[in-house]
């Protein structure tokens, strides 16, 4: 399925459902403005995550759950004891193995029909482009700012939405990037926090409710249910349980953004 | 008037606390407050907040009532408005 073809209501676009799909996806399919052309629309798309740790590997987890046809994972390196606080695809048996192949392992038991598409390799200025191509909808969830950076102006240039999540200590963040139409990255910081480190404070619960807010702005872009986080952030800090929603706008001086679409 | 001036993620830290209240001239400037916020914080956190040029450091996210807030727009605080100064974060 094609970027742009999200909103296409015309049913020949979108595979079919077999027997076991119907069965699995019933009681989703139930949920308002799904049905079984929403499970169709979901079947048909791919997803990259950039990273599946503690965030992306729940993202990851949740669409494979829901019957997303595709996702391309991106993490380079093996499992480390300090992985396993949080990044439920991993296991302790698998210390010192591929990320990305015990991922395909703990996905593919969920469903077996999901396709994989594997990259032990982390995003960077050569790869972003190239990799981001074969996505529909991309979801950032990685720990350095350059990558996030990267994927950022890939998706601008290749107009694709980017779900944006991240977490640090017990608060989470999350917005969706519709290129050319709300903020990018970019827009609202032009360089990387002075004061942000690479190790972070992180509890796994703190990770996955972020992950999972995000694999749910996946599933509205790509059903067209609901209202996205388009030019607004979701800041949640869970040592208090206080939610808001944030509302951000364009930078018309953006180096990454200025110039597309309407604003 | 009374300004409530919050922190989160990194800047949180380096300010040791989540909120301080502040007491200003009626319709003083964000970026007095800020500059106040700064002056008046942890040592780390005026650094945090503004570069050597004693500018607003372009990472720092200005939300007034929950709105993002640029820069380089002037803008005038009124009683009872809610700052938050944070960053973006990026664990993932
Ligand atoms: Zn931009």
């Amino acid at each position: 399925m094609s970027g742009s073809s999200f909103s296409s209501d015309m049913e020949n676009d979108f595979p079919t459902l077999d027997a076991m799909e119907l069965a699995t996806y019933q009681w989703q399919m139930w949920a308002d403005g799904i049905g079984e052309l929403g499970q169709r629309k979901l079947k048909a798309a791919t997803v990259l995550i950039s990273r599946i740790g503690g965030v992306g590997g729940t993202v990851a987890y949740q669409l494979a759950a829901a019957g997303i046809g595709k996702l391309i994972l991106v993490h380079a390196g093996e499992i480390k004891p300090s992985d396993l606080n949080r990044q439920l695809l991993m296991t302790h048996d698998r210390i010192g193995q591929s990320r990305v192949e015990t991922a395909q392992a703990r996905l593919l038991a969920l469903n077996p029909r999901l396709i994989l598409e594997l990259h032990n390799e982390n995003i960077n200025a050569t790869n972003a482009h190239a990799l981001i191509m074969g996505a529909d909808v991309v979801v950032d969830c990685a720990p350095l700012f350059e990558e996030r950076f990267e994927m950022n102006r890939a998706i601008v240039r290749q107009c694709k939405p980017m779900v944006e999540c991240a977490m640090y200590e017990y608060e989470g963040s999350l917005t969706t990037i519709l290129p050319g139409v709300s903020p990018c990255l970019a827009c609202l910081s032009p360089v990387a926090p002075t004061a942000w480190r690479r190790e972070f404070p992180v509890f796994g619960a703190v990770a996955g409710t972020v992950a999972c807010l995000a694999a749910m702005e996946v599933i509205k872009l790509i059903t067209g249910v609901g209202e996205i986080l388009s030019g607004t952030m979701l800041t949640m800090d869970l040592a208090n349980m206080s939610f808001a929603k944030r509302k951000i706008h364009r930078n018309p001086n953006c180096s990454v953004c200025k110039g597309s679409g309407s604003g | 008037m009374k300004v409530n001036v919050h922190f989160d993620s990194q800047v949180r830290r380096i300010a040791g606390c989540r909120t301080v209240s502040l007491d200003v001239d009626q319709d003083t400037s964000l970026i007095e407050v800020i500059k106040r916020v700064g002056n008046s914080g942890t040592v780390g956190l005026r650094s945090t907040l503004m570069d050597e040029d004693d500018s607003v450091r372009p990472s720092i996210l200005i939300f007034l009532n929950n709105e993002l807030v640029a820069k380089e727009q002037q803008c005038v605080l009124h009683e009872g408005a809610e700052l938050t100064l944070t960053t973006l974060i990026s664990g993932g």
